[in-house]
């Protein structure tokens, strides 16, 4: 547009044009003309010249005027321009850290509002909130400034991490299409370098905004941490949750700071109550992490809450991490075997009948595992679901209607438990239950080793154990798993093909050659588990090692807990727990930690997933303990947690070179106590458009211009 | 303008006027004839014109008895003579004349007047001669009383083109040497030459005993310098081209051009001539008459 300037020289090409056309007159009285010229020569010649500027200068500013200017300018009032804006403010967890007065957070909230009360009259805005997805708040820029104050009020720290990328890459995509002069993104965020690790793509993206005139500014509101502690990890490490019984839970503690840490608090309390263990760490070096185990008793049986807290640091939000539990009065199980054998100690049943209930035999109706021993030809009296677990041993085979029973029991959250044995018809159980109702993990193959040869044996795999059944054996105080002497056992043929049974079959536990000993497979609500071996001594010694007891009972912990894994989440994650066919319809409140009583909540209503009745919620951005309250039964509270990204706890800031490298595409302003953000933003603005003032600088020098010819064509 | 017949130089209108005025001499002139026009030499002619005391060696035949009888003191009769006047036309021939901003040039006026004039002096049978001039008298027809030489004068006009600069002074100086028997001095030009010097010709014309009757001719565009936009004045006799836009410098021009008129006025009157600014836009009968009628009331003794 502004090659236009170059019309300049229109005037001056038309001045010299007028100068060659002259009308010509032969004339006498030359030497009162030549007098006159000279007397008036110089005031002719300056009134030429100031009409040829004044003509110059009007067509200048006529193109400029068109060319929409805008300048650079700490002014503002009436010249400044309508902006179109994206504020993106930062509400990852890192932003709840502070320095001792204020946090970051609170900190952007304001600059947020200085931004809005600096826009011109006219100018709209959008909302972004940041963290590792996109929350428009305001997803369209918006001339109510009330709104976006409300907005900007209401906001809250999430429990996500951070990636500015996708909200740079939206907001510069929202405003490329924009029409307005003045358009500008404003990222208010702490400066966490985590948030720029596609540095790269961020860096793609602030260019081609430069390029379309978009005016970013990165305004870092926080300041480099030398300290900072965070709960990793807070679960159960019980593999039960029963009344009346301690429950352990461990938490993981991770120094993230550059400084040593000694005589770290962890505590742990329930339902909001007061602490109920506590444990000191010594220690925690830099850069490393500490588990601890803390106990709690629950007295009723339900859903609770759990907060493991630390000293509280300048970051508060990863001192806190929640669970959820719900804790059994008892867990019934069922035991059905299939090869009872001619003494009671040759059956599985035996085996595992002691090991569900390790008690003397007086305080077994108390114990909370009740298991009911029944065979195969008692199946068809047998309701599945009076049951929590059921164990095949050895079955050979069972009928249609018992396999429909136990499928429909499966898909609706029971558990299912398979010892194979000598019996066992692995054909029937691959092409039945394998094949036709996908209930079992794996195939069952041959059978490798031979139990009568006691002196050949293979053992389970002595470490690296992954699965949360085994993974205590991780820690050698709990004893060992390899001690365990295998004679013969099936193989298991996971499959490797089908994406859908591999992505829901997991192996729990190996050999030490490698091959599958334990998998388990999820199915609808409940689980399934496929043992290659038998539970009693006919073929391992296993149910005479030490560890066989807490496997089982870690087993039938994490089969009956399948139903309440979910009550625990991350960040992002959806909610989803089955409910009885009543409630089918029914609406469900969901109300999120740490909202005021009149603030919105989550409104959803039971829906079938996969053909089950179940609450599905998946606006789980606050860490912390969610309570969901459903139509007609208000005074029972489900709950469940939500636990942060721990990733947003590594503070480090943005290092000198990348500070650098932003700074090169952006207008970066460091946050600092008594500058005015609003002065610093608008001595960056891009600027005031000078299109109006241009106008009316036009509009008077062609006035001038004509009161001046006109004066100056006057005769003299 | 196209070449002229010698009698279209008079035009009828103002022969018609002019006649029934006549030339009359605003002084008394010498003449050789007695005839309209009083003589400056008092004598023993007819007309009484005053007493005077008698001095030793005046003829004592002019004595006037009367008042010596009545008074007894000797007093002298003086008479005025009634003479013929010699008209001398000078007419501006530099190239200056040629401008005419309508169908007529200054010189065409002039050349109008001046046969106009000649005509109407011949008329009434005073002497005329005609001469024209730019630096130089170029054309000089002397002076006739006859009729005849009308015909000489009207064609010298016609055939008369103008090619030179103007030296107006130089050209009256030397009239007034040439001039023997005094007469009146019509000078027809622009007078676009050194005023101080023009005047100063004047006044010599004057000093030598003749009277001076100066017509001014100005072209209308000349004195209202009406022109508008961007104008190249290409001057006459070989002055350079100016380019200018006139409506800025009207004032001055005409400021310049007034003072100029106004001094060339005020000479003429302080050397007792008549001054007469024509207008070549105005009828040249207007003019003329104006000048006639004018001249009539302010001479001492009007003509019959």
């Amino acid at each position: 547009m502004l090659i236009g300037i170059s019309a300049i020289s229109i005037p001056i090409i038309i001045h010299l044009l007028n100068r060659r056309k002259f009308q010509r007159v032969i004339w006498a009285a030359m030497r009162f003309l030549k007098t006159s010229v000279q007397q008036n020569q110089r005031r002719i010649h300056l009134e030429d010249i100031l009409l040829l500027i004044m003509r110059c200068l009007l067509i200048a500013i006529i193109v400029l005027t068109l060319a929409r200017p805008a300048i650079k300018s700490s002014a503002t009032g009436i010249l400044g321009a309508k902006t179109t804006s994206i504020i993106i403010l930062d509400n990852s967890y890192s932003m709840s850290a502070s320095d001792g007065t204020s946090d970051w957070f609170t900190r952007g909230q304001n600059v947020a509002y200085e931004i809005i009360s600096n826009m011109q009259p006219g100018s709209s805005s959008a909302l972004f909130l940041a963290s590792d997805i996109v929350r428009p708040v305001i997803p369209e820029p918006t001339y109510d400034v009330n709104l976006l104050r409300k907005a900007i009020k209401e906001a809250r720290v999430c429990g996500r991490t951070s990636d500015l990328l996708p909200l740079i890459k939206q907001a510069v995509e929202m405003l490329k299409v924009r029409p307005a002069i003045r358009r500008e993104i404003y990222t208010i965020t702490d400066g966490q370098s985590l948030a720029w690790k596609n540095m790269k793509e961020i860096q793609n993206l602030f260019a081609e905004a430069k390029k379309e005139n978009i005016q970013v500014s990165i305004i870092l509101v926080g300041e480099p941490q030398e300290r900072n502690l965070g709960i990793n990890r807070f679960s159960v490490a019980s593999g039960l949750c029963p009344v009346n019984q301690p429950i352990r839970f461990e938490v993981q503690v991770n120094n993230y700071g550059e400084v040593e840490e000694k005589d770290i608090k962890v505590n742990l309390s329930v339902d909001d109550n007061p602490p109920c263990d506590e444990v000191v760490i010594d220690n925690i070096p830099s850069g490393t992490s500490k588990t601890v185990s803390l106990f709690a008793k629950f007295y009723k049986d339900g859903f609770h809450s759990l907060n493991s807290k630390i000293t509280g640091d300048r970051l508060p939000a990863d001192d806190t991490l929640s669970l959820a539990i719900k804790t059994v009065k008892e867990v019934r199980i069922l035991l059905v075997d299939g090869n009872p054998g001619a003494e009671a100690r040759e059956g599985q049943a035996f085996f595992l009948k002691n090991a569900i209930q390790p008690v003397p035999p007086a305080e077994a109706p108390q114990y909370f595992l009740k298991p009911t021993v029944v065979y195969v030809k008692d199946l068809t009296n047998i309701k599945f679901d009076d049951f929590d677990v059921v164990f095949l041993l050895e079955v050979s085979e069972l009928s249609d209607q018992t396999i429909n029973a136990l499928d429909y029991f499966v898909n609706r959250g029971g558990g299912l438990v398979i010892f194979p044995g000598p019996l066992t018809a692995s054909r029937y159980y691959n092409n039945v239950l394998f094949d036709k109702f996908s209930l079992l993990p794996a195939k069952l193959g041959n059978i490798k080793g031979d139990y009568n040869n006691r002196e050949l044996f293979f053992s389970f795999q002595s470490k690296d154990y992954n699965h949360p059944i085994v993974e205590i054996w991780n820690d050698p105080s709990s004893g060992t798993l390899s001690s365990a002497k295998f004679y013969a056992a099936y193989d298991l043929l996971v499959p490797q093909n089908n994406s859908n049974s591999v992505a829901n079959t997991r192996i729990i536990l190996n050999y030490n050659d490698g091959k599958p000993a334990i998998v388990e497979k999820a199915k609808g609500f409940g689980r399934v588990v496929l043992f290659s071996s038998t539970a009693n001594t006919f073929w391992n010694d296993l149910p005479v090692r030490p560890a066989f007891v807490p496997l089982i009972h870690r087993l039938i912990g994490s089969i009956t807990t399948r139903q309440f894994e979910n009550l625990t989440l991350r960040v992002g994650d959806t909610f989803i727990y089955r409910v009885d066919k009543e409630s089918l319809g029914k609406d469900v409140v969901i109300i999120p930690p740490g909202i005021s009583t009149n603030s919105p909540r989550g409104l959803r209503r039971v829906e079938l997933l996969n053909d089950l009745p179940a609450i599905q919620y998946d606006e789980t951005d606050f860490s912390g303990v969610y309570e969901v309250l459903m139509e007609g039964n208000v005074h029972k509270v489900i709950k469940f947690a939500v636990q942060f990204n721990p990733i947003e706890s590594n503070l480090n800031f943005l290092s000198k070179p990348q500070l650098d490298l932003i700074s090169q595409y952006t207008y970066l302003l460091h946050w600092r106590q008594g500058v005015s953000i609003r002065d610093e933003i608008q001595k960056n603005r891009f600027g005031i458009e000078l299109g109006m003032p241009f106008a009316l600088m036009a509009l008077l020098i062609a006035i001038t211009e004509s009161a001046l010819a006109q004066y100056f064509s006057k005769t003299k | 303008m196209q070449k002229q017949l010698p009698y279209e130089l008079l035009d009828p209108k103002v022969i018609n006027q002019a006649d029934k005025l006549g030339i009359c001499a605003r002084f008394i002139v010498e003449g050789y004839m007695a005839g309209e026009h009083k003589s400056p030499y008092r004598g023993f002619a007819i007309e009484f014109a005053q007493h005077r005391e008698y001095s030793p060696g005046d003829d004592i035949r002019h004595l006037d008895w009367k008042v010596l009888g009545k008074t007894d003191r000797y007093y002298v009769k003086q008479y005025e003579q009634e003479t013929n006047f010699i008209a001398y036309v000078l007419l501006d021939g530099s190239e200056s004349m040629k401008y005419g901003s309508g169908q007529l040039t200054k010189l065409d006026y002039g050349k109008i007047m001046a046969a106009c004039l000649s005509y109407l002096i011949l008329l009434q049978r005073d002497a005329v001669a005609l001469g024209i001039f730019d630096s130089s008298l170029k054309h000089y027809i002397p002076r006739s009383d006859n009729r005849s030489a009308l015909v000489n004068i009207l064609n010298q006009l016609v055939n008369y083109n103008p090619d030179g600069k103007t030296n107006i002074a130089t050209v009256l100086h030397n009239m007034a040497l040439q001039i023997i028997k005094k007469g009146i001095v019509i000078l027809i030009s622009d007078l676009f030459d050194d005023e101080n010097k023009i005047l100063e010709g004047i006044q010599h014309l004057r000093f030598c005993g003749n009277e001076v009757i100066v017509f001014h001719t100005m072209d209308p565009y000349e004195l209202e310098f009406p022109f508008r936009g961007l104008v190249e004045f290409k001057g006459l006799e070989q002055i350079p081209k100016i380019l200018t836009r006139p409506n800025e410098i009207r004032k001055s021009y005409l400021n310049e051009l007034q003072s100029f008129i106004n001094r060339i006025r005020e000479g003429c009157e302080k050397n007792q001539c008549h001054y007469i600014l024509v207008n070549t836009g105005q009828p040249l009968n207007e003019v003329l008459s104006g000048y006639l009628a004018f001249r009539a009331k302010t001479t001492t003794r009007v003509s019959r």
